[in-house]
């Protein structure tokens, strides 16, 4: 579903470059869920925005569905954004002057679906996520946990291949952050690619596979206490 | 449909950032109608002074003489007579119409129990044409009357209700003037606001050639009033026309006093330069409100688009293409730009009909101010300047936003 080959990645800072990913090679298959770990600083944001077509990589190459995801134009990232992927953000980032269920459709408007079409929708993710009745409040009236699954409920609405979670549980306690990792793993079980930035290594048990970064450099079967912060 | 829905909710959830952007306009706009009208009110009540008055009117008369010439002293004051009037008439074919008058003076005139003081005046049929005055009934002196020495006469709004109060007829009823009796043929009315207007008025008016008869003032012209055709330039004419009365009375060519003019062509035109430039600053204030208003809606776009740097991440981050982005904020400009222009319309010339009915009502129609009013067209074509400088106003901070770089705006706290 996605690889990476050889992929690098510099920022510009006012010294000079500070090389954040180093010839980064990764595969992730078809409906795996899988962690990404690293201690903050080790470019796992980074990775994730190159894989999320937020964010352009300085070489290498990036196949998406076997797509090259290579110097797209903005309206063709706009469109894989749209069809393909799905984000879910530490912070939630949902529209504070829209309701639930209007924030869940958002995704919907960009594919020119009637209001009425994708509210229904909407609707029915929000059921899935478990929400259903309270589809007409706005996200200030929500819990942590409440909006962390609006917003999973937004990821999935138009169908992704993948799902990028960025600390997903950060911040979240813990026993809501069991609840919205069950709910990964409920949308993992349908066949989605879910991919988790976490540097908490109780989520990333939870994934089947964990991706560890270190100063832009993947390091495979090390010792996860090289990891602790 | 569904942008217009979107950019809809998002205005009305964000009311008061709205409000705040359209405050500025609104007001900008209103100011602009409001002064353009006040101004309007200011020019239509001057020119009113005027009524309708032939706008290339002059007036001539004798004064004392302040050069000797051929022998005869300064101080002398020419007779002006109706052989002059026909000199006038033979020799300037540019003048459309010419009036002989006669002062007569204030004089007691009485209609049965009634009387007042009214001024007295000889005329002829042509100053119709030239004052600006209406029939309210009956008609005015005519040639016949002239012909005739008929003692007849006209006599102003005024002057009726003093002398025949109450009465509406007064056609055929007689008055007294020095002993004399004259038939009311017509009761005029001036179109004219102010001192002018009030003269006509109160004024009598009898023909002429029965005014000098009735008066023994045989032949005698106090001074002319003389009007001429559209296009002429009437102070060439005035200057000839001065030419020739100093020439059959013994004036010295160089003498200004001996025989006096006044052009009103010149009083309209000193008006007419004075408004446009009131109206050109009233432009170039309101063109200043305007632009500030602008200006603020730029730069309170500009803050928007600041402000919802986060939110644009998000839409981007979910899909939604530069393009679409940069189509919701020019959008949203325009449509606040719209409105605040429509709502600065609207109450502008809502504010100048309360005023013109203020005016309307109290009666206080002065003689330098009425009918406010606003040019319509000029309104439109405001309007769709405003659209587009609505465009203009949004495209700065639509570009802006569409640059916004979704990682860094995701950042964004």
């Amino acid at each position: 579903m996605i690889s990476l080959t050889k992929i690098n990645k510099s920022y510009k800072t006012g010294q000079g470059s500070l090389h954040v990913l180093k010839d980064v090679d990764l595969e992730i298959g078809k409906g795996e869920l899988v962690s990404i770990m690293g201690s903050s600083g080790s470019g796992k944001s980074t990775l994730l925005n190159i894989l999320g077509i937020l964010d352009q990589y300085d070489s290498g190459d990036y196949y998406l569905d076997d797509k090259l995801i290579k110097n797209l134009s903005d309206s063709a990232a706009a469109e894989y954004r749209n069809r393909f992927l799905g984000f879910v953000f530490q912070s939630f980032n949902l529209l504070s002057f829209k309701t639930a269920q209007e924030n869940v459709a958002l995704p919907l408007y960009y594919q020119n679906v009637s209001r009425r079409e994708r509210n229904a929708i909407a609707l029915d993710y929000l059921e899935m996520v478990g929400l259903k009745d309270w589809y007409h409040h706005m996200p200030n009236q929500l819990s942590g946990g409440q909006k962390q699954r609006v917003a999973i409920a937004r990821a999935l609405i138009s169908k992704p291949k993948v799902v990028l979670a960025d600390e997903p549980t950060g911040a979240l306690d813990s026993k809501t952050s069991y609840e919205v990792m069950n709910l990964f793993k409920k949308v993992n079980e349908q066949g989605i690619t879910v991919i988790i930035v976490t540097h908490e290594h109780d989520i990333s048990r939870l994934c089947d596979r964990a991706i560890k970064l270190k100063d832009g450099v993947i390091h495979n079967g090390e010792d996860e206490s090289a990891f602790t912060s | 449909m569904e942008l217009l829905r979107e950019i809809a909710t998002t205005i009305w959830m964000h009311k008061l950032r709205t409000a705040l952007t359209a405050i500025v306009l609104i007001i900008g706009i209103f100011s602009l109608i409001f002064l353009f009208g006040m101004g309007r009110g200011l020019s239509n009540g001057t020119m009113d002074v005027f009524g309708k008055f032939a706008t290339n009117t002059m007036f001539v008369w004798a004064q004392r003489t302040t050069i000797a010439h051929k022998g005869l002293p300064t101080g002398r004051i020419a007779s002006l007579t109706t052989q002059d009037a026909e000199a006038i008439r033979q020799n300037f074919s540019e003048v459309q119409y010419m009036s002989p008058r006669l002062q007569l003076g204030t004089t007691r005139v009485a209609a049965g129990q009634n009387y007042g003081s009214f001024e007295v005046r000889g005329e002829t049929p042509d100053l119709k044409f030239i004052l600006p005055i209406e029939m309210e009934q009956g008609r005015y002196i005519n040639g016949l009357d002239l012909r005739e020495r008929r003692k007849v006469c006209v006599i102003g709004t005024g002057a009726k209700d003093i002398l025949f109060k109450g009465a509406s007829k007064v056609i055929g009823e007689y008055i007294q003037v020095r002993g004399v009796f004259f038939r009311v043929v017509g009761v005029q009315a001036s179109m004219q606001t102010g001192d002018q207007g009030r003269e006509d008025d109160m004024a009598v008016i009898v023909p002429l050639s029965t005014g000098q008869v009735v008066f023994n003032l045989i032949d005698r012209v106090h001074y002319f009033t003389i009007s001429c055709f559209a296009g002429v330039n009437s102070n060439v004419v005035e200057a000839a026309i001065k030419r020739l009365l100093r020439d059959r009375h013994e004036i010295h060519p160089k003498d200004m006093l001996g025989i006096n003019s006044f052009n009103l062509s010149n009083q309209v035109q000193k008006f007419t330069g004075l408004f446009a430039a009131i109206d050109g600053f009233i432009l170039f204030v309101g063109l200043g409100f305007i632009i500030a208003g602008i200006a603020g809606i730029v730069n309170i776009m500009l803050i928007v688009v600041r402000e919802r740097t986060r939110e644009i991440g998000i839409r981007k981050s979910i899909g939604a293409t530069s393009g679409s982005i940069m189509r919701m904020i020019l959008i949203e400009s325009i449509i606040i730009t719209t409105i605040s222009t429509y709502i600065g319309m609207v109450l502008g010339v809502a504010t100048l009909a309360f005023f013109d009915y203020l005016i309307t009502k109290l009666e206080v129609e002065s003689i330098f101010f009425s009918n406010p009013e606003v040019n319509f067209k000029l309104v439109f074509i405001a309007m769709f300047l405003m659209i587009g400088f609505g465009a203009l106003a949004g495209a700065l901070p639509a570009y802006r936003a569409a640059q916004i770089n979704p990682v860094e705006a995701l950042a964004d706290e």
